[in-house]
């Protein structure tokens, strides 16, 4: 007999042994033969569900957008800024482009004060920093494309990167300006800007900012956003701020200048 | 400032009222017995004929109202009293302190109120023997006090208030309509 047949012999031996276990009533031969018929239903029904599982769709879900609501209000009061604060503004402004993906705000923060009474200057205005869902804007080199955000730990966000884009105005339509430290020589006018405004939407002695947002839902860039703007008014002394809120015609008091001994 | 008039046996009180009255001229008289030069500036003496109502001293500003009453004006001259824009008109009060023996000025006239007139009435006097009257003309003045507390000043974000100061201004026209606009931001066309 050569090792091949003890092979075959072995063989048949073991595939008796295991006929003779599951054919047999012994508790452990009932188990196994439980856990069998268990195992076929399970591959059975599976098999079902696989063939009955529908084909899923292959094109993109459509993104509906977003559903904004301007908060614009006309019994809004424009405020009086003396020295620096960091303020929100009030939208006075908003339009949305005929492709629905770019919207601009128009966030008006103060009235423009008026001459210095120490030193006979007209007030001027700095734009410090712009905040964007309480995070720093840092523009890109025109002053004005957001390039990234710093968060109160420093971590940088480059979500809004291309994406907003911020044009700052310190006293009328015509006024613009960029924020500081950033320097641009060709800044256009709010009318060139904003879409239906022409060179009557004057803005006259207002501080304003227009935000252009681009939508994109991945980078977050799809609701309106907190904005705050610190700002600093070059009238921050108290004898200049008392004698302008006194004297002015338009929101102060309107005290006639005569009336007011300076000296 | 405060004065020692303890040396004096009795004193005189007098205003001095400077009214401007708009697109007239601008009236000073007093109540003090003789003309009286202010700064350059005469003040007719009414004396009995015009009284000051009373008036509280105070520390702070206060926004109290002050009457003026000019008595003795003939009738035939009130027609001249209502032509006069009267209300509105600028009022100076001042008030000076004057020896009554000599008539001579302890403290010069300084100022006591100012303020515009606010409103007036006149009161006829018939006098039934003599067939004739006289009407005083009472003027009520309210304080700058007063009036600053009132005033309403800036501009809110409506097309009305804009337009109050800058008529040709168009920016804040749509802000009525976008005050409950919604937009479909990045919906697709």
């Amino acid at each position: 007999m050569s090792w091949f047949d003890d092979l075959v012999d072995t063989g048949k031996s073991l595939i008796g042994g295991a006929v003779d276990f599951f054919t047999g009533n012994s508790l452990g031969s009932n188990i196994a033969k439980t856990a069998l018929l268990g195992l076929t239903v399970n591959r059975v029904n599976n098999s079902i569900q696989k063939n009955n599982t529908p084909t899923p769709n292959t094109a993109p879900a459509v993104d509906p957008g977003v559903r904004l609501q301007s908060d614009a209000n006309t019994q809004n009061k424009i405020p009086v800024l003396y020295g620096n604060a960091t303020m929100g503004g009030i939208q006075t402004d908003a339009v949305l482009t005929d492709d629905q993906t770019t919207m601009y705000f128009v966030y008006t923060f103060a009235e423009k004060t008026g001459t210095l009474l120490s030193t006979s200057a007209a007030s001027t205005y700095v734009f410090n920093d712009v905040f964007f869902n309480d995070n720093r804007v840092i523009f890109q080199n025109d002053g004005i494309t957001a390039a990234y955000m710093i968060d109160r730990e420093g971590n940088q966000d480059v979500s809004i990167a291309n994406l907003v884009q911020i044009y700052c105005y310190a006293g009328s339509s015509t006024s613009p300006q960029v924020p500081e430290y950033y320097t641009n020589a060709s800044l256009s006018p709010a009318y060139s800007i904003m879409p239906g405004w022409t060179s009557a939407h004057t803005m006259d002695n207002l501080l304003f900012a227009i935000v252009k947002m681009t939508y994109n839902k991945d980078k977050n860039v799809n609701r309106v956003p907190t904005l705050k703007f610190s700002i600093t008014n070059s009238m921050s002394l108290p004898g200049d701020c008392i004698y302008d809120y006194m004297t002015n015609a338009r929101y102060g008091c309107d005290i006639p200048a005569t009336d007011i001994l300076t000296v | 400032m405060s004065y020692n008039l303890s040396g004096y046996s009795a004193i005189w009180t007098a205003f001095f009222v400077q009214i401007n009255v708009q697109d007239y001229q601008i009236l000073r008289f007093s109540n003090f017995y003789k003309p009286y030069t202010i700064a350059g500036q005469s003040y007719a003496s009414l004396g009995s004929l015009m009284s000051v109502g009373d008036t509280v001293s105070e520390l702070r500003l206060s926004d109290q109202e002050l009457t003026i009453t000019l008595s003795g004006i003939l009738s035939s001259n009130i027609n001249s009293v209502l032509s006069y824009k009267m209300k509105g008109s600028p009022v100076m009060v001042r008030r000076g302190l004057f020896n009554a023996n000599t008539g001579v000025a302890i403290v010069e006239p300084i100022g006591k109120f100012i303020g515009l007139v606010n409103n007036f009435s006149l009161n006829e006097e018939y006098n039934v023997v003599d067939k004739n009257s006289s009407v005083s003309v009472v003027l009520t003045c309210a304080s700058i006090v007063g009036l600053l507390q009132t005033k309403v000043a800036g501009r809110r974000t409506n097309p009305t208030d804009e337009k109050l100061y800058y008529p040709n201004d168009l920016s804040m026209d749509r802000v009525p309509n976008l005050s409950s606009a919604n937009f479909n931001f990045g919906a697709p066309t």
